[in-house]
C-alpha cells in the first residue's frame, strides 16, 4: 500500500447540479463519518440461570448433581420452577469457552459458541474440575461476559473541515452562508448543496455549517469552514489519478493583515484594530422520511432535505481603546457595523498577491460584550464582540 | 564615458571602482555627525513563508510578519554618549553616508548599550538599535547639529565606587544596559503604531578583580544574605577632572561570581551585578 502525500490529495468542491467547480486552495482538510451507537442491553441479560439439568424432560433441579471434569453437560436455562428462558437476543454471541462465574468460586464454561435466537432454552456447559455441585441459589446467579449487539441511535453524518485561504473566487461559491459577501444577490442566504472529493473519496450532500477566520497585524490570514455531509461517500481511484494540470490552481492571492482594512472601528470606540475574528455559523435540520413500500437502502438513511435554521454572525475586534457607552447602544436600539476588507499584499510588480481587495465581510448588529485586558509587560487593550442574527 | 589613455588613468579608474574607504564614510545620528565610530553593521531580513496546499504542494511564498531591521554601532567612548539620549521612548534615526549616497534608518530604538574599559585602553562602547521604521539606501539623516565636546577618559580618570573591594585592584569592567522594546502593530498598518518600552530596564556590571585579600562568598551565604549594594562608575575628563558621565546601579544584586587562576597571570575574580530600574516617572 502506498500512502498518498498531501500534494496528491486535492480538495474539489462544486455546487450540486452545476457543471463547474474549483480546486480549493487549502492547507488541510479532514473528512469524518460518525453515527451515534449504543449497546442493545437489557437488565440481567448477562446472568445465566440454570433451572434443570438435561434436555428439559425433567424440570426438577437436582442439587446433588455432580459435575465431572471436561464433560459437556446440557442445562435448561431459566428460573427454578420455570418457565425456561432463552438467552436474551440483545446478545450478539457468546464465545466458546466463555467463563460463567457462580457464587462461592464455582465456574462453568460454555462448550460451544452460542448465537441467541430467542428460542433455544438449552445450552452445553462443562467444568474444568470435577466433584462439585451447585445449590439452587448458586445456579440462579451465573455471570458471563457476552458480545452485545449494537444499534444506531442517530443517522450517519459526515463532517468536512477545511483550512483554506480566502480569495476573490472561492468564497461566493462554496463558503458563503451569510450571503453578505454580495448583499445584492437574491436570495440573501446561500442554501446550496455542495459536492466534491477529497483525494479519491467523493461526497455528496454537503451543507456549510461554519465559516470563520481571524486576522492579525502583519500576518497571513487563513479561514476555516465546516460542512455537514448527509449524502453518500464513495471511493473512486480515478478521481485523483489524472486531476493535475498546470493551470489547476488559479488562486494567486492570500489575505494579509498588513494591507487588510477594518472599517467602522470608530463606532465601537477604537482608533486601531489590533485583532479581528469573524465567525458565521448556521444550524441545519436534516429531515428524514420513514420508508414505505419496498425496501430501498437510501430511504431512511439519507435525509430528504437539510433545511437551514438560524444563522449567527459574530465578530470580535481587539483595539487600542474601549468606549464604555457602546453597550448602551443596545438599549437605544442602535446597531453598529464593522466591515473587514480582506486584501492581499497588493504588490505592484509581482503576479502573485497583486489583486488588492479579495472579499469584504460585514457585521451589522448589536454589541454583545466588551472587555479590557492587560498583563505585565503588555499594554491595555479593549475587545468588543458584535452579534448579528440572520434569517 | 571614461576613456583609458595610459596606465596611470587605468590604475585610478580601478581604484575608484574598488570600494569606499573608511575615511570616505560618515555616520550621522539624528543630524549629528558622530565621532569615534569603529564599526557599523546594519540590515534587515524578510520573514518569508512558503505556502503549501493540498493537491499541489508548494505554490509561492508570502511574507509572514513585519520587516524589522537592526543596526550595531561600535565606537570609542570619547565624551558624553549620544546614544544614551535614546534610552526613552523617543526614536532615533541614523545613516552611513558615502559620496552622495547613504544607507540609513528611521524610527530606530536603542535596545542595548554597553561600555567596556581596561587598563591602558580607550573605553569602548557598543550600541544596538532595532529599527521598526524604514531602513535602506537613500535614507540620509545628515545634519549640522553640534557634537558634544570630545573628552577621552583614561584609566586614571575612571572611578568605580563600590564598597568591599578597596584593597583589590579592578583591572577591567563592562557596563551594559538592556531595554526591551515591544512593537504594537495594527491591522492595515505596515509599521508599528506604538513602540512599548518594556520595564524594567536592566543594568549589568561585570568587573574583574586582581585578588589581594578578597574571598568569594559561599552559595549558602546568598541563601540568607543576598548581596545588595549601590555601584557607580564615573568617567572624568583627564585634564581637569570634570565629570563627563556617571553610570549608577542602585540596589544592585550580585548574580554571579567566578575565579580564574592561570600560570601566566595573577588570580582574578569576576563579579557580576544586576540592577533594574523602572520608568523614571514611577521611580
Amino acid at each position: 500500500m502506498k500512502l498518498k502525500p498531501y500534494d496528491d490529495v486535492p480538495l474539489f468542491l462544486s455546487i450540486e447540479g452545476s457543471n463547474t467547480g474549483e480546486y480549493i486552495f487549502a492547507e488541510s482538510a479532514s473528512l469524518t463519518l460518525s453515527q451515534g451507537i449504543k449497546a442493545s442491553r437489557q437488565l440481567d441479560d448477562n446472568i445465566l440461570q440454570i433451572c434443570a439439568y438435561g434436555d428439559g424432560s425433567n424440570m426438577f433441579f437436582d442439587e446433588t448433581f455432580t459435575f465431572e471434569e471436561g464433560v459437556d453437560q446440557l442445562v435448561v436455562m431459566g428460573p427454578i420452577g420455570g418457565p425456561p428462558r432463552p438467552i436474551s437476543s440483545s446478545i450478539n454471541k457468546i464465545e466458546k469457552d466463555s467463563k460463567i462465574t457462580f457464587p462461592n468460586g464455582k465456574n462453568l464454561f460454555f462448550s460451544e459458541e452460542v448465537n441467541p435466537g430467542g428460542h433455544d432454552f438449552l445450552t452445553k456447559v462443562y467444568a474444568k474440575s470435577g466433584g462439585w455441585s451447585l445449590t439452587e441459589e448458586e445456579a440462579q446467579n451465573g455471570y458471563f461476559e457476552p458480545s452485545f449487539n449494537y444499534v444506531a441511535d442517530s443517522p450517519i453524518k459526515g463532517t468536512l473541515d477545511v483550512d483554506f485561504y480566502v480569495n476573490e473566487g472561492n468564497l461566493p461559491h462554496f463558503f458563503s452562508i451569510t450571503g453578505l459577501v454580495n448583499p445584492t444577490e437574491f436570495p440573501p442566504i446561500n442554501n446550496d448543496r455542495v459536492t466534491g472529493f477529497l483525494g479519491d473519496f467523493a461526497f455528496y450532500g454537503a451543507y456549510l455549517t461554519q465559516f470563520e477566520f481571524s486576522i492579525s497585524p502583519n500576518s497571513i490570514s487563513q479561514a476555516k469552514a465546516s460542512f455537514d455531509i448527509y449524502g453518500n461517500l464513495t471511493k473512486d481511484e480515478s478521481l485523483s489519478l489524472n486531476y493535475y494540470s498546470s493551470d489547476l490552481y488559479q488562486q494567486q492571492s492570500i489575505p494579509h493583515g498588513e494591507t487588510s482594512k477594518l472599517v467602522g472601528l470608530s463606532s465601537i470606540g477604537f482608533n486601531y484594530g489590533l485583532g479581528f475574528s469573524y465567525s458565521a455559523s448556521i444550524s441545519r435540520y436534516p429531515k428524514y422520511e420513514v420508508p414505505t413500500g419496498d425496501y430501498i437502502p437510501e430511504i431512511g438513511f439519507l435525509p430528504t432535505r437539510a433545511s437551514k435554521r438560524q444563522t449567527n454572525v459574530s465578530v470580535t475586534v481587539e483595539g487600542d481603546n474601549l468606549d464604555p457607552s457602546v453597550l448602551h447602544k443596545v438599549m437605544n436600539q442602535e446597531n453598529v457595523e464593522v466591515v473587514c476588507e480582506l486584501r492581499d499584499l497588493s504588490y505592484d510588480n509581482y503576479r502573485n498577491n497583486s489583486a488588492g481587495l479579495l472579499s469584504s465581510f460585514h457585521c451589522n448588529g448589536a454589541v454583545e460584550s466588551e472587555s479590557l485586558n492587560v498583563n505585565s509587560k503588555g499594554y491595555l487593550n479593549g475587545s468588543v464582540t458584535i452579534s448579528q442574527v440572520l434569517q | 564615458m571614461l576613456y583609458l589613455r595610459n596606465k596611470e588613468w587605468e590604475v585610478a579608474y580601478v581604484a575608484n571602482k574598488g570600494g569606499i574607504l573608511n575615511y570616505e564614510q560618515q555616520f550621522y545620528l539624528s543630524g549629528i555627525r558622530v565621532s569615534g565610530i569603529t564599526d557599523i553593521d546594519g540590515g534587515f531580513s524578510i520573514p518569508d513563508t512558503p505556502i503549501d496546499i493540498l493537491g499541489k504542494g508548494y505554490t509561492y511564498s508570502v511574507r509572514q510578519g513585519p520587516i524589522v531591521g537592526n543596526f550595531n554601532i561600535s565606537k570609542y567612548y570619547i565624551g558624553e554618549e549620544l546614544f544614551l539620549q535614546y534610552t526613552g521612548v523617543e526614536p532615533m534615526s541614523g545613516s552611513i553616508n558615502y559620496g552622495d549616497q547613504s544607507f540609513g534608518f528611521i524610527d530606530g530604538y536603542l535596545t542595548e548599550y554597553s561600555l567596556s574599559a581596561g587598563i591602558g585602553q580607550i573605553p569602548q562602547a557598543n550600541a544596538s538599535v532595532i529599527v521598526y521604521g524604514d531602513l535602506g539606501g537613500g535614507i540620509n539623516v545628515s545634519g549640522d547639529e553640534s557634537h558634544p565636546p570630545i573628552q577621552i577618559p583614561n584609566q586614571g580618570s575612571i572611578k568605580i565606587d563600590v564598597d568591599g573591594y578597596s584593597s583589590n585592584r579592578i583591572s577591567d569592567f563592562q557596563y551594559t544596559m538592556r531595554i526591551d522594546r515591544e512593537p504594537v502593530y495594527a491591522i492595515g498598518e505596515p509599521f508599528p503604531i506604538h513602540i512599548h518600552r518594556v520595564m524594567p530596564i536592566m543594568k549589568e556590571v561585570t568587573f574583574n578583580l586582581e585578588v589581594f585579600d578578597y574571598e568569594i562568598d559561599k552559595i549558602s551565604d546568598f541563601l540568607i544574605k543576598p548581596k545588595h549594594q549601590d555601584l557607580s562608575i564615573s568617567f572624568n575628563n583627564p585634564i581637569d577632572d570634570s565629570l563627563i558621565e556617571k553610570f549608577t546601579l542602585e540596589d544592585a544584586t550580585v548574580v554571579s561570581q567566578s575565579i580564574k587562576s592561570s600560570v601566566d597571570d595573577v588570580l582574578v575574580v569576576s563579579l557580576t551585578y544586576n540592577a533594574y530600574i523602572n520608568d523614571s516617572s514611577k521611580a
